[in-house]
């Protein structure tokens, strides 16, 4: 597993090759995808079970993303007319601060850290699903694309190759780092897609050019479609309030 | 408990996609009964995970209502609070009539839930032969061979997908990616039981969803443009 794990953060074309000539490619390339999932599920879920491990903390999360959109609306552009909204929140954040304390506070039939404990194991258990479900939509759009484009690989090859683009999101397991958790979610979301790209050549024995048409395809046409269909609603509200 | 196992293999087999599954169904003259009992147990199973997954959610809960009256205390203490109080005459009483109608909200019981584990398996039935059903008529038109007890036969290792609902065991815990994954081995059932090419088989699958999808979202349209006609007129009204 470590080896097809290496293989795809390096992208190894014979080893995808051999994988996709395998009966049991599903059950590989999700081994992957389980890996991957269950170790950024345990690190981001005990970063955040630190983070909330007592009412004060959580509490301070809160205040900390409150008083960052504060800091964004007295910067931004608009600042003069947001000045009710920002009185607003200054003059109520400390008794809602209060109010989330107690909540917070409140006994509970099983203590805390069994809640804590239950959250971290959710994390554990629900990422490599998050990752798998991310993963499935990515792949059925580009193989379909891939279809129409000349390929003749199988869903289940596809299936198989594709899980491989989750490798790189290994590096989410850093998330937790201000500023360069991000950085790093960026480059393993691109490391992924040249990944998916490469998979998708290899199954389908596709150039690299429709390959890589073969993957972007339907997402762009789908974010085209988005945009034209915000700016149409939002041009009929424009029109139905300006009459 | 050779039973069992077989299912479990089955199970597993549709989860994992693997076309031998799907052809011992299609060539298996009992296989029809065992994808029932596949579909119930499935059914069973995530409904009983889920439910003590709940539990265990119920249990590192606060009581619901000293949830509800320390929201009431922290609400009413705030200082927008006592502004609109002071502004609006009957702001509070109307205030306190809303929030104690709200009360049901807080409310919960987990052996409510019990009757979610006894509905779960009819719900995975009933969506299998729905499904199933819509699928072959589909496969047919498209030039499928299969038989109607052939393509549930295959579509119950969709039952398969929903193994990844055993997480909900886990109180907090979210399933993501069953449905695609299930469209998926749905796909892969219809191709192996009638024999279709790619395509076909994949029309055969998404053509009931696509309609689905082409009529709500003509819906969603006609609700848009009412809206729109609606704001537009009284407008035109108030003006």
């Amino acid at each position: 597993m470590i080896e097809l794990f290496n293989a795809a953060l390096t992208v190894n074309q014979a080893t995808m090759r051999r994988l996709r000539d395998a009966p049991d490619v599903v059950l590989r390339g999700l081994t992957i995808v389980l890996f991957v999932g269950l170790l950024v599920g345990a690190v981001n879920g005990a970063s955040a079970a630190i983070s909330t491990s007592t009412p004060e903390r959580t509490v301070d999360q809160v205040r900390a993303v409150v008083d960052q959109q504060v800091e964004s609306l007295v910067l931004g552009p608009n600042a003069e007319e947001v000045q009710p909204i920002v009185r607003f929140i200054n003059e109520n954040e400390e008794s809602f601060y209060a109010l989330l304390t107690d909540l917070l506070s409140l006994p509970t039939p099983l203590p805390r850290p069994v809640m804590l404990f239950f959250q971290w194991l959710a994390s554990v258990v629900s990422t490599p699903l998050s990752y798998l479900s991310g993963m499935l939509l990515a792949v059925t759009v580009a193989h379909v694309a891939a279809r129409q484009l000349g390929g003749q690989g199988s869903i289940q090859q596809m299936v198989g190759l594709g899980a491989l683009s989750v490798a790189p999101h290994a590096l989410d397991a850093l998330a937790f780092i201000p500023v360069l958790g991000p950085t790093l979610g960026f480059i393993a979301w691109a490391w992924g897609l040249v990944i998916l790209v490469v998979a998708t050549m290899i199954v389908h024995r596709l150039d690299s050019m429709r390959a890589t048409m073969a993957v972007l395809l339907y997402p762009l046409l789908l974010i085209l479609l988005g945009t034209l269909l915000f700016c149409g609603l939002l041009f009929l509200l424009v029109a139905a309030a300006a009459r | 408990m050779h039973a069992l196992s077989t299912l479990a293999r089955l199970g597993i087999g549709g989860l994992l996609l693997d076309p031998r599954a799907f052809r011992a169904q299609r060539d298996d003259p009992g296989a029809f009964q065992r994808g029932l009992f596949l579909v119930a147990l499935v059914g069973l199973l995530v409904g009983l995970a889920s439910w003590i997954g709940d539990l265990g959610e119920y249990l590192t809960q606060p009581d619901p209502e000293a949830v509800r009256s320390t929201l009431y205390d922290g609400l009413t203490a705030m200082p927008w609070f006592r502004q609109v109080a002071e502004e609006v005459p009957g702001f509070s009483t109307s205030f306190e009539q809303a929030f104690a109608q709200q009360a049901g909200l807080f409310q919960t019981n987990p052996l409510l839930g019990l009757g979610g584990v006894a509905l779960a398996p009819i719900l995975a039935l009933l969506s299998w032969l729905i499904v199933g059903t819509i699928v072959h008529i589909a496969a047919r038109a498209f030039g499928g061979t299969a038989s109607y007890g052939q393509t549930l036969a295959c579509t119950a290792l969709a039952a398969g997908a929903n193994l990844l609902g055993l997480v909900q065991v886990v109180p907090y815990a979210q399933v993501a990616g069953a449905t695609l994954l299930g469209l998926i081995v749905t796909y892969v059932a219809v191709r192996e039981a009638h024999g279709l090419p790619s395509w076909r088989a994949f029309w055969a699958v998404t053509i009931g969803p696509l309609l689905l999808t082409a009529l709500l979202a003509g819906l969603g349209c006609c609700a848009v443009i009412v809206l729109v006609s609606t704001l537009s007129n009284a407008q035109g009204a108030a003006l």
